[in-house]
């Protein structure tokens, strides 16, 4: 049952004098664009916020992939993604292949691990549930061990010239080959 | 007369083990819907307060909450962009105030550049629209709890927070559950309170105790006495039941 109090009740209530601080529930905005290269700069992924600030939650972001030669670049695809304000985390290959790690929300959705294949189809998008499957862990120990968001222990890693990504979960190392998409536990 | 006796004594000797719990504390919140001047464009349209979840977050430290009746304030000042010092607290202290608005400028001190879900102290908490269209319209499920324990005198980084999967832990770090069935100690086990945050928030003067009335207990004597007659639940039932 819904109340209307006259304005002035509530204004002038008693305001209660105890030393307190204020304290917030909220997540820094991403940066309005930033710049990922791949560790011989070979290819360059531009992640950038749609629209204004207020606005970036519910927008999103769009990707646009480039390759890099003799200081030229040529751009091979772009596209709006699906993740909350952004992806967290990016790797690029040398060869050209994407992995997008996690949300810019720390939750565990369907956005654990997406890659993409140097035309810019989504060869694999991995879910929370699939990685703690695939480390054979309990859920609640996997967000436990994490260190970096909400199920990695460790940043993923790229060697110059390799398709393999590795990252720490739960205790073990997971790779993920780029090429293909699948998952196998070091 | 031996299952007389029986339910008799199982009487008997559940009533001391119900004493061993944490004695059940409650919060009173009193939810105000802002609108604009004329009544419309009012925040949290749907009312929404994640009962259910605050309650199963709560239960950790055996706090229930109580949510008082909705009232609703048209001003269309306190709608957007305010500073959470706008929103007064109850003139009961007993009583903490949940205000909620649009949008947020701050919590107080210099503005903020990050996106704003809500803010508590003082005994009084503002939560903004941005935590219903959370997470392609799920919700950020945990941050009236979150508020609800500022209230109760826990930070982000004392008592424990700090973890990933602390209730209290700040926004940018904390993983917010997308369902009931990941809230502790169910699947992925968010949102905990450690025993430390647990005696702390018990502590707070805004808590008051739950005593049963006699009249209640009475009926639940009966209830079980009846049931234990009828045979529809063995000893063993009852007390894995009480445990
Ligand atoms: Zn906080």
């Amino acid at each position: 049952m819904m109340h209307r109090l006259a304005l002035a009740y509530l204004k002038f209530g008693f305001v209660l004098v105890i030393a307190s601080v204020h304290a917030t529930d909220e997540i820094a905005l991403p940066p309005a664009s930033e710049n990922y290269y791949s560790p011989a700069s070979a290819y360059l992924l531009t992640l950038t916020m749609i629209g204004a600030p207020e606005d970036w939650a519910a927008n999103g972001s769009e990707a646009v992939f480039k390759k890099i030669q003799n200081g030229q670049s040529e751009q091979l695809w772009s596209q709006q993604l699906p993740h909350s304000y952004r992806p967290k985390l990016v790797i690029v290959s040398d060869q050209g292949y994407l992995a997008l790690f996690d949300q810019w929300i720390n939750v565990l959705g369907p956005y654990a691990i997406m890659v993409f294949s140097p035309s810019g189809d989504r060869l694999k998008s991995l879910s929370f549930d699939d990685i703690a499957k695939s480390v054979e862990a309990s859920r609640a120990n996997v967000v436990k061990k994490a260190q970096i968001g909400s199920w990695m222990e460790s940043l993923p890693r790229i060697a110059a010239s390799s398709n393999i990504v590795e990252v720490a979960v739960a205790g073990k190392v997971l790779s993920i080959d780029l090429e293909t998409g699948s998952l196998s536990q070091n | 007369m031996k299952k007389v006796l029986s339910a008799v004594c199982f009487v008997i000797c559940i009533i001391p083990l119900q004493s061993q719990a944490l004695p059940l504390l409650a919060i009173d919140i009193q939810p105000i819907q802002v609108c604009n001047n004329s009544g419309g464009d009012c925040a949290n349209s749907s009312m929404e307060l994640f009962e259910g979840i605050g309650d199963k977050i709560w239960s950790q430290a055996d706090i229930d909450l109580n949510f008082l009746s909705w009232l609703a304030v048209d001003d269309s000042s306190i709608l957007n962009s305010a500073n959470h010092g706008s929103y007064t607290a109850n003139a009961n202290p007993s009583i903490v105030n949940i205000w909620f608005i649009e949008d947020l400028a701050s919590c107080g001190g210099t503005g903020s550049t990050a996106t704003l879900f809500g803010c508590g102290g003082g005994n009084k908490i503002s939560v903004t629209d941005l935590v219903f269209s959370f997470n392609g319209g799920i919700g950020r499920l945990d941050t009236i709890s979150h508020e609800i324990g500022h209230v109760l005198g826990l930070g982000h980084n004392d008592f424990g927070a700090g973890g990933g999967n602390n209730l209290m832990t700040s926004g940018g770090s904390r993983t917010v559950p997308s369902s009931i069935n990941d809230i502790n100690p169910d699947g992925a086990g968010l949102s905990v309170l450690t025993d430390e945050q647990i005696e702390e928030a018990r502590s707070s003067d805004v808590l008051y105790r739950v005593v049963p009335a006699p009249a209640t207990l009475w009926l639940v004597f009966i209830g079980l006495t009846l049931l234990r007659l009828r045979g529809n639940l063995t000893s063993k039932q009852l007390l894995v039941k009480q445990i």
